[in-house]
């Protein structure tokens, strides 16, 4: 597990993180997101250890991280602005980061490399974007790490080398204890492979959570009543919350908080000509909670 | 892994990584060892034993090739092992893998070692096989080749250390270049300026050791270098210094956050200080060069005020990395401004009281004085570390081996001469005074001197036999009395004569002249001398010569017996004369100053005299010119002329007659003369 507690961060006068205190928890993906310059790439650098906090702590299994070689054994880093040495090939690479990683599984990685159609011996700096791309999470997979840090990993990845990455992320975690944790600037990307998503801007944690329970506690409901009594839907609905509420002649969308049981027993009280529960995409409910916590969504992600 | 195998495994990699230094290095030594061998060897076809001849040359520590290499690599190696910190991807790379800094550290710094020591070492051991197939591997060079790889690695130790602790302090590789290439010079930089701007503003300051001032004792890397070449015993210095630098380092990296990729300097922190550092001396230097062309204080202030801003512009652009950020920083560039103008107040004002300070009398353990104006044409001489003759500047041999411990008559001509440099008194010539203090600080100042109200303290001075023995080497030399084999003497008319002495009899010549030498007054350097003497060096080598040159005054009578018992003819009259030559220039000062002289004495004018009368009346007035800047002030000496002295005849040998300069002692002068020169 990863914990961190009152992690801030400032480049100069400029503050990058402030006062950052979440959980992220074994066995499952956690998706970072936030704008360009919301503090991602700081936030998984000072889980790293590249950087050092000017304020709190991150600690990794209850240990410091912060120039700690044992902790950071259990790391894997890859940055958004990946660097592999000069001249050197994917093989090559591999051995490199084999002297430091001594769990580093070269067969494995051979057989990785093959499957993904990389040349082993072809200097890496020949490859496009997205092939380098596909050495580091290679290599971040057959580092044998519990943790592996991937800044904007998905950026570049064509949609099925995406689906690849998705299912080796996935057969990894089934097969041993891995904790992948993916920043990227895009919700759509993460929405299909995270469990947990944390909301980053202008350098705090607007919200961090579970996503099923996230969905499982918020709701869209389309409903026409018989008479329209004029009162607001959240006479209808209290004591829940309303979160939105879009009128369009009598066809009212509301989005609510709280259970589908509770939701639907009042709606069913209110003796509806017509109710329908919506699915709801993150992006939507991102809107929703960051809306409540006093942020225009629209702004800070897309 | 266990931590040594990752160690070389690491050191192997990062050495595959940084091959093409490693060979760049084994090419450029190959031409600085075994083929300068083979050049040299080829240019030395006339020596003995050329092949050690040139081995010995080769290995020798004054190879400049080598030190030259030696900086070079230490600039390649510093930065080039630690580049992936000017950037943010390697940065991030290298600090996220599970490893500490200091470990990193130590592989990296010990690869960098390695790309010097291997190339040399290797094109060292190819030179010795080829050296040794010409025959040519003595022992003493086998210990020239180990001094020499020593006593380089030692200095790139040091030269390494350096630059690392430049990389470390700043975030770009140009930046750490220019910053390892101030911390090698700027010690050297700054005392150059302070001496130039001490010897511009201050009346009394004495340039004592050319420019660069005692360079040894400036702390610079680059010094040290030169210092170990020229005794290469220093090497613990060396070694000490690496590692107090490599520690140093070691904690900066550890410091270094590694968001500093990229930026100018790592630590804000510095910013003010490299700042100051740097733009109070380019101010001072702008000063100083537009002062030199204009010597006038405007121009100065001019020069101050453009460098300033050239150079806080310059600066802050450098830390933002911006053009728009160049007036940023303000207070700190206003800063750097007060103490620039501050500094030279402190020197043109002579704030602080350089001119006028002396040391306290109880303070000193002895004084040197350098009359420059007298006895100008002695030679100065020493003897060197490889026991050959090394002649000097009369002022650096009087400043270094003049020890007057009785300072009355020293000290008073100081105190007198300090009053009148307060007075802003420019005096009619100089002297340059050394005080030594009891804790063995020398201080030295450059006095004016006023002869005709202090020739009694000069003449009191002159007297002292350590004065003299400051002086003269003669008086002082003699472990090296077998070497002095012979004398060479001019008489006034210019006439050469050479002869060479047994032992005994240089002896008894140099217990004689020495006696003379030690009784000489100043009165005695006003009367005419016979002749000059020199003493003839022999040590069979290269270096064999004629050494001091000392006038033998008509007082000298031990001296001059001894010399007309030895067969030497020191006497001279009018019939050795064929015509004495006089050219008159009086100046156009003297001759304003005096209406009626200007309109009776014509400004240029060249006089012949040649009958026997003429000759024997001049010749008792005629001074050799060794003293005559020295009683220029004194009007009993006239020096507006140039005086030739054609003899009959020369002795045997002597080709052509020796120019000589000669100056008029006024009151000696025949009539017919005085009237002539309108003296």
């Amino acid at each position: 597990m990863i914990e961190t507690s009152n992690l801030s961060k400032s480049f100069g006068r400029l503050p990058a993180i402030r006062d950052i205190s979440t959980t992220i928890q074994d066995g499952a993906v956690f998706g970072l997101v936030g704008t360009n310059g919301a503090g991602k790439s700081t936030f998984l650098r000072l889980l790293c250890g590249v950087l050092k906090p000017d304020k709190g702590t991150v600690l990794v299994d209850g240990s410091p991280v912060y120039e700690m070689p044992d902790t950071k054994l259990n790391l894997f880093y890859i940055s958004d602005e990946q660097h592999f040495l000069s001249g050197a090939t994917p093989l090559e690479t591999a051995a490199h980061y084999r002297l430091f990683y001594p769990d580093f599984q070269m067969e494995r990685y051979k057989k990785l490399l093959a499957s993904f159609g990389l040349d082993g011996q072809r200097r890496i700096s020949t490859f496009s974007k997205g092939m380098k791309k596909q050495v580091s999470i290679l290599c971040g997979l057959c580092s044998g790490t519990k943790y592996l840090l991937c800044d904007e990993a998905f950026d570049g990845l064509d949609p099925v080398m995406r689906q690849a990455a998705k299912s080796l992320f996935a057969g990894e975690m089934a097969e041993r204890p891995f904790t992948p944790v993916i920043a990227s600037h895009n919700l759509r990307e993460l929405e299909d492979i995270c469990e947990h998503i944390g909301l980053l801007h202008a350098g705090g944690i607007l919200l961090s959570g579970d996503l099923d329970s996230m969905k499982l506690n918020i709701h869209k409901l389309q409903f026409v009543l018989k008479e329209d009594s004029g009162g607001s839907a959240e006479k209808l609905f209290a004591p829940l919350a309303v979160l939105a509420d879009k009128c369009q002649g009598r066809l009212h969308t509301v989005t609510i908080r709280g259970g589908r049981e509770e939701i639907e027993a009042r709606i069913q009280a209110a003796e509806p000509l017509f109710y329908e529960l919506l699915p709801l995409t993150l992006e939507e409910i991102f809107i929703c909670e960051t809306e409540v916590a006093g942020y225009d969504i629209r702004k800070i992600i897309f | 892994m266990t931590y040594g195998k990752l160690f070389f495994r690491l050191l192997r990699e990062d050495f595959r990584r940084r091959a093409w230094s490693f060979f760049l290095g084994l090419f450029v030594f190959f031409l600085a060892l075994p083929a300068a061998y083979q050049l040299l060897y080829g240019s030395m076809t006339f020596e003995a034993v050329p092949a050690v001849k040139a081995a010995r040359e080769l290995f020798s520590l004054g190879n400049s090739l080598i030190a030259l290499i030696t900086g070079a690599a230490s600039v390649i190696c510093a930065p080039g092992g630690f580049a992936y910190l000017f950037r943010r991807s390697t940065t991030d790379y290298y600090h996220s893998l599970p490893v500490r800094r200091e470990f990193l550290f130590l592989v990296k710094y010990c690869c960098g070692i390695l790309i010097y020591a291997l190339p040399f070492g290797i094109c060292l051991l190819l030179t010795l096989p080829l050296i040794a197939a010409k025959g040519g591997l003595t022992p003493e060079v086998l210990t020239d080749a180990y001094m020499l790889f020593v006593v380089h690695m030692t200095a790139y130790l040091v030269l390494y250390s350096v630059a690392l602790t430049a990389v470390f302090l700043t975030g770009t590789l140009v930046v750490s270049i220019l910053m390892a290439g101030t911390l090698f010079l700027y010690g050297v930089i700054v005392r150059a300026l302070r001496i130039f701007l001490m010897d511009t503003f201050l009346d009394t300051y004495y340039m004592a050791y050319g420019p660069l001032g005692k360079t040894e004792t400036v702390l610079s890397p680059i010094t040290y270098y030169f210092r170990l070449l020229d005794h290469p015993q220093n090497l613990f210095l060396g070694w000490g210094i690496a590692l107090l630098f490599s520690l140093l380092a070691l904690q900066l990296y550890r410091m270094r956050p590694s968001e500093a990729a990229g930026r100018t300097l790592v630590f804000p922190k510095t910013q003010l200080p490299v700042k100051l550092l740097s733009c109070v001396p380019a101010s001072l230097l702008g000063g100083l060069f537009f002062y030199s062309m204009r010597r006038d204080i405007f121009w100065f202030f001019f020069g101050l005020l453009a460098f300033w801003l050239a150079a806080c512009v310059f600066l802050e652009m450098l830390f933002a990395q911006s053009f728009r950020q160049g007036l940023a920083h303000r207070r700190s560039s206003l800063l750097a401004l007060a103490i620039s103008i501050l500094l030279t107040l402190i020197l043109s004002q002579d704030l602080l009281g350089y001119n006028t300070y002396l040391p306290d009398r109880d303070s000193l353990a002895s004084m040197a004085i350098d009359f420059r104006e007298l006895d100008t044409s002695s030679d100065t001489y020493v003897w060197n570390d490889k026991g050959y003759l090394s002649h000097l500047s009369r002022t650096e041999y009087r400043l270094e081996h003049m020890q007057i411990t009785g300072m009355d008559a020293a000290y008073a001509l100081a105190q007198d001469s300090a009053r009148l440099a307060g007075e802003g008194h420019g005096g009619d010539m100089t002297c340059i005074v050394r005080y030594t203090t009891s804790s063995g600080r020398d201080i030295y100042r450059e006095y004016p001197l006023l002869l005709l109200e202090q020739e009694g303290l000069i003449a009191q001075v002159y007297a002292s036999p350590e004065y003299k023995e400051g002086c003269f080497p003669v008086l002082t030399d003699g472990a090296h009395k077998d070497a002095y084999t012979g004398i060479w003497f001019q008489d006034l008319l210019g006439r050469e004569q050479f002869l060479p002495l047994a032992a005994s009899d240089m002896d008894a010549l140099l217990e004689a002249f020495t006696a003379d030498l030690l009784a000489c007054t100043l009165e005695d350097t006003k009367s005419q001398a016979a002749g000059e003497l020199s003493f003839q060096i022999t040590l069979g080598t290269m270096y064999d010569g004629q050494a001091g040159r000392y006038l033998v005054y008509d007082g000298y009578a031990r001296t001059l017996a001894k010399l007309q018992e030895l067969g030497l003819s020191t006497a001279f009259d009018a019939e050795d004369v064929s015509y004495i030559e006089i050219f008159h220039y009086p100046d156009s000062q003297e001759s304003e100053d005096s209406p009626e002289q200007a309109t009776s004495v014509p400004l240029e004018q060249t006089y012949v005299f040649s009958s026997p009368e003429e000759i024997e009346a001049i010749l008792p007035c005629l001074r050799i010119g060794q003293n005559q800047w020295f009683y220029s002030a004194d009007p009993d000496f006239y020096d507006s002329c140039s005086i030739d002295i054609y003899p009959v005849e020369l002795p045997e040998g002597q080709l052509y007659p020796n120019y000589m300069a000669y100056y008029i002692h006024v009151p000696d002068a025949p009539d017919f003369l005085r009237e002539k020169l309108g003296i």
